[in-house]
């Protein structure tokens, strides 16, 4: 899977070298670890220079492209994403106040909607990932946050345990309705063959295709309130999305979930982006 | 999917009145065969014109326009009973008055109607035409939740069967109360009495000419109050009508049922909620065109909300109507200020705090539908509420 890590002298990047470590180890791609300066400065530029020796030590690994660019973090790393062909961009908050990187419409959320791959957001140290949380809409894109998922989950030592999410946000749109499947769980919906059944149902095979243990799991409620919750209550290591895709009708019609998401979660989160030939 | 076990409730309703889910539309969409002729699709537009609806259209228009001369008519006689009997001498009278009237009647289209030609024949103020007209919509959203609980009394889950009357009940009040006040601040201040709409004299000589006749026979063979009633009749008679001409929705699943699944902008829902009721004029057969858009009947939360809220205010555009018609510039100031702040308290939800008033508004359905404790004293609040209104 080939890799941007993007680090900035801050906390975050302890985190963001845990999960680049796991992810990268088995990776037979080359993987560059970038740090952004504002200005052209000797020191800025050595010291630079000294934390991505550091960071290299940390990844251990040797194979890792080294880079020092000058400018602002969002235009320099959506230059360097479209330019580098990366399937994978892992970087921490991008500034020190958590409530000013994470705030719709800031320069870190430019970034995670903007670039062209997959973006890993770490908000915590993870000495090891174990507990991943995938949330399946359902939508068209499913499959690509489901083989992403697998494909990651692979590239990771040891076992590593994915909850299938699907939140049923739905109601009974009369009276008259016999809504049986607005209440049942995941193991009942499978059973029943529920739409919402079915698609845990084809999560879970082609996880357990990729030799992943998957548990799936359907709550009730609003979408964005339902997973923040499970992701808060089931102390996951990694909340998995879908990315929203604002092309044509979607962007002016659909709402931007992952963005609600992402902005409000208090957990490490990969938003999968699919690739579009559109 | 199963059949409704009463059919009967699922298809007659009248407009504003008991409007539970068309599930024969969704039977009838369910029943096409797979291999359903694409020539069926590809018809030209002209000949899928149902003449039959064109027709009942014409017939509910014109019985509407008699209805509203025919309450014009009759209203006046009725100050006695009215101011009276009744006592609705003030704005919270006439809120309550409004609210059980609907009630009553199961409807709140013809309430707002007579309200506006009490208006019309001095049995009431301006404000207590505008608390009226807001009570008949208050009221009108209680048919829904009405519908489910008669089918929680016949045996089906409490949530299922409440939800979207309590929604539709929880939405109306907490925008048109606070809508209300500030349309009584504004008749008050008179600060919009200038926004009327004068008839012009070819509507009013056209609807003399097509009415006129008719509403003198009545008039000379009934006695007034009796004609107030008589229009009463007519204006339900022919909303149920003009619901009969609404094109019936036979979607299938495969075609847009993914649609159904999306989560949508609020703003967008909100506009599509208004659109649909700008046409089918009633909050209640617009929730009714959303079921079969989704072969199981159901919507997401996060889009019914909004949708809702849009539903509530172009409800008003067959009592604006019907205020053009009355021709009394007022009268249209009076509903338009309703349209106006009902729009500005939506808006005001949905720029600044939506998130948390769509929890809010789901806790409480789900408080509401949690035992029958809770739903017993819910209904009694409802209940009492519009009863100690008119006895303030």
């Amino acid at each position: 899977m080939r890799t941007l890590i993007v680090i900035n002298n801050s906390p975050h990047d302890e985190g963001v070298l845990q999960y680049s470590a796991q992810i990268i180890a088995k990776s037979n791609e080359e993987t560059t670890i970038m740090m952004i300066i504002p200005k052209k400065q000797g020191e800025g530029l050595q010291n630079a220079e000294i934390i991505l020796a550091q960071a290299q030590d940390r990844l251990g690994i040797n194979k890792l492209q080294k880079k020092v660019r000058i400018g602002t973090p969002a235009k320099v790393i959506l230059e360097e994403t479209k330019a580098g062909e990366f399937e994978l961009l892992i970087l921490g908050c991008l500034s020190s106040s958590r409530a000013d990187c994470l705030s719709p419409g800031s320069s870190f959320t430019q970034i995670v909607e903007g670039v062209p791959c997959s973006t890993l957001i770490v908000r915590e140290k993870a000495p090891r990932i174990k507990r991943l949380l995938l949330c399946d809409s359902g939508s068209e894109f499913a499959q690509s946050t489901r083989d992403f998922t697998a494909r990651l989950a692979n590239l990771i030592e040891g076992e590593e345990q994915i909850t299938i999410l699907h939140v049923m946000s739905q109601i009974s749109a009369g009276p008259g309705i016999r809504g049986e499947q607005l209440r049942l769980d995941a193991n009942e919906s499978i059973n029943a063959h529920t739409p919402e059944g079915e698609l845990l149902e084809r999560d879970v095979e082609e996880l357990k295709h990729a030799g992943v243990n998957t548990d799936p799991k359907i709550r009730h409620g609003l979408v964005v309130d339902e997973i923040l919750e499970e992701a808060r209550k089931g102390e996951y290591d990694l909340v998995v999305i879908g990315a929203h895709i604002p092309v044509g009708w979607r962007k002016f019609l659909l709402d931007n979930i992952a963005r609600k998401i992402v902005t409000q979660i208090d957990r490490s989160i990969l938003i999968v982006k699919p690739k579009l030939d559109f | 999917m199963q059949k409704p076990s009463n059919p009967d409730l699922d298809n007659n309703h009248p407009h504003h009145k008991i409007n539970p889910v068309p599930l024969s539309d969704v039977e009838g969409s369910l029943s096409i065969p797979e291999s359903h002729p694409l020539v069926e699709i590809k018809k030209s537009w002209w000949t899928r014109v149902r003449i039959d609806k064109i027709g009942l259209f014409i017939i509910s228009i014109y019985l509407f326009i008699l209805a509203i001369m025919l309450l014009k008519d009759g209203a006046r006689v009725l100050t006695p009973l009215i101011q009276d009997t009744f006592r609705v001498t003030n704005a919270a009278n006439s809120l309550g008055f409004g609210w059980l009237f609907a009630y009553i009647i199961m409807s709140g289209s013809p309430v707002a109607a007579a309200a506006l030609a009490f208006f019309d024949s001095g049995v009431v103020s301006k404000l207590g035409a505008f608390a009226m007209i807001t009570g008949s919509r208050l009221g009108a959203s209680f048919i829904v939740l009405l519908i489910g609980f008669l089918y929680v009394l016949r045996g089906r889950n409490r949530a299922t069967s409440l939800s979207m009357g309590l929604l539709s009940l929880s939405i109306t009040g907490s925008t048109y109360i606070p809508a209300f006040f500030l349309g009584i601040f504004l008749l008050q201040t008179g600060q919009l009495d200038g926004v009327q709409f004068y008839r012009g004299a070819l509507l009013h000589s056209t609807t003399d000419l097509l009415v006129g006749p008719v509403t003198d026979l009545i008039s000379g063979i009934f006695p007034q109050w009796i004609v107030f009633f008589i229009g009463l009749g007519i204006i339900y008679f022919s909303f149920n009508l003009f619901d009969k001409c609404l094109p019936q929705m036979a979607i299938k699943e495969s075609q847009v049922g993914w649609a159904s699944r999306l989560v949508y902008r609020p703003v967008v829902m909100f506009m599509f909620g208004a659109l649909i009721t700008l046409i089918s004029m009633s909050v209640s057969v617009s929730l009714s065109i959303l079921v079969p858009l989704s072969n199981r009947g159901f919507i997401r939360r996060e889009n019914v909300l909004p949708y809702i809220m849009g539903a509530n205010i172009t409800t008003f555009i067959d009592t604006l109507l019907a205020a053009v018609l009355l021709g009394n510039p007022p009268a249209f100031t009076i509903v338009f200020i309703e349209m106006l702040t009902i729009t500005l308290v939506s808006m005001i939800i949905l720029i600044l705090f939506y998130p948390r008033y769509q929890r809010m508004i789901l806790k409480f359905v789900a408080w509401v539908t949690e035992n029958n404790r809770n739903l017993a004293v819910f209904l009694f609040i409802i209940f009492l509420a519009p009863i100690l209104l008119v006895l303030i």
